[in-house]
């Protein structure tokens, strides 16, 4: 963790603003550390004292650019407490600032969980089997929650998988950047997703991937970063948690490159009563995939259009897509597509 | 890409000059990041123009992606080779690594 420097910090405003929401007086901040985050959302840890003892709280915050689907903080914060409040593992939230004047932009106050998110030290922690498992009963248990006072969220389309690629060709006509290969797949999905039956949409996390939650020796202790969490497929969460590009290279270990499928499918299978369906887990897979390469190129457009100067997002923007454009053509061979009368 | 590599290539630089100016150490992510940017850079510099172009066409040429819209080309072996063969020629040149497996670009 780095100490943060930033002009735009006011710690006075902000211990005072902090003790307010604790109810202590003479908050004194120790410490602030940026904490492993995203590109597109930045985690700070804030050490306090005061006359009561010392502690840890979190500060989540918009980095300096966002991609588009991911929630402002109003959204994101009552997400957080509607998951909270249900019983989802995930940090308290704690306050939402509005005001700017304190780290220069908007802001969620939140409990610190202890754990990490790193993947290697995640395996030298635990036993990934137990924690995929683990992690499948949590995912299930959040698919059966029925949000419907969050009605901020966008309402369920007729079509999801039809929504999504229109979206995604809207973004690379946009771009006037032509690419074949996410045609070849989004088309697979298109004539594929006809042997899907359709399901109830439900709130879906949006970003349930090795990365976005804490884990202990203990095991799993919280589900972060949900700021594109809204209504959706179920196995849009499964597929992306499975996707390859979020395996860290360990093919073997499918589920968030930390445990087999089995593991995973039955964690969720114990909480939700029903059998994973494999092949629609493949299929969102595919459109995981697809909507990775679209934010690998938005993160290079951050670095190359929008002027962030950011060597990572950068080399994002350059080596991901192609990357990506493998996994997919690997996945959506023509033996893979579905006959049609003519073969 | 070469236009984008070229791009990064200048932020290295800049970024390198800021930090002297500064005295300050580059980070350890600074340092990988800038070793992959000038490995990338490299391969793409030894690649002949005429195949630098075919990389960046992204088979425009052939108007493929609108005929794959249309569903003209569904499960198409041949255009599947092609695809196939344009993007591993394109990792080849820029991230030969990850033909094998996920590469973590930084830490």
């Amino acid at each position: 963790m780095e100490p943060i420097r930033s002009d735009n910090i006011k710690t006075d405003a902000l211990a005072e603003f902090v003790g307010q929401v604790l109810e202590r007086q003479g908050l004194v901040i120790d410490n602030m550390f940026t904490m492993s985050g995203g590109a597109i959302q930045e985690n700070w840890r804030l050490d306090y004292h005061c006359s009561s003892g010392a502690g840890s709280l979190v500060i989540r915050a918009d980095a300096k650019t966002s991609v588009p689907g991911s929630h402002k903080k109003r959204r994101e914060f009552e997400i957080l407490s509607y998951a909270w409040k249900a019983g989802i593992k995930v940090p308290k939230p704690l306050a939402l600032c509005e005001n700017k004047d304190l780290i220069g932009q908007f802001f969620i106050l939140m409990e610190y969980l202890p754990g990490t998110t790193d993947f290697e030290q995640i395996k030298s922690l635990i036993n990934g089997e137990t924690l995929g498992f683990e992690l499948g009963a949590e995912l299930a248990r959040l698919h059966h929650l029925q949000p419907i006072e969050l009605k901020f969220l966008e309402k369920a389309v007729a079509n999801p998988v039809e929504d999504l690629i229109g979206r995604y060709r809207h973004f690379f006509d946009e771009r006037d950047a032509s690419n074949p290969v996410a045609e070849w797949a989004m088309r697979w999905c298109l004539v594929r997703q006809g042997n899907l039956p359709p399901l109830p949409e439900v709130l879906v996390h949006g970003d349930f991937r090795t990365a976005n939650y804490l884990v202990t020796s203990e095991g799993f202790t919280g589900l972060l970063d949900w700021e594109f969490s809204g209504w959706g497929d179920p196995y849009s969460d499964l597929g992306w948690f499975t996707a390859r590009c979020w395996r860290y290279g360990h093919e073997t270990k499918p589920a968030g490159g930390i445990a087999t499928r089995d593991s995973f499918y039955n964690g969720y299978s114990s909480v939700s009563g029903e059998d994973v369906d494999h092949n629609r887990v493949l299929f969102w897979e595919v459109m995981s995939l697809l909507r990775w390469l679209v934010i690998a190129i938005q993160q290079g457009d951050r670095n190359f259009i929008a002027g962030e100067k950011d060597l990572e997002l950068g080399l994002t923007g350059i080596v991901r897509p192609p990357e990506i454009e493998m996994m997919l053509l690997e996945m959506t061979a023509p033996n893979y597509w579905p006959k049609t009368s003519n073969d | 890409m070469r236009t984008l590599c070229d791009q990064l290539l200048l932020q290295v630089k800049q970024l390198v000059e800021e930090k002297n100016n500064m005295g300050v150490e580059l980070s350890p992510n600074e340092k990988k990041a800038i070793q992959r940017i000038t490995k990338i850079s490299k391969s793409l510099n030894s690649t002949k123009l005429e195949e630098q172009k075919k990389l960046d066409n992204n088979l425009l040429d052939c108007n493929v992606s609108e005929d794959i819209r249309l569903g003209l080309c569904d499960g198409n072996l041949e255009l599947y080779q092609k695809l196939s063969q344009h993007t591993r020629s394109k990792l080849e040149r820029i991230s030969p690594e990850s033909l094998v497996g996920y590469v973590a670009l930084l830490d």
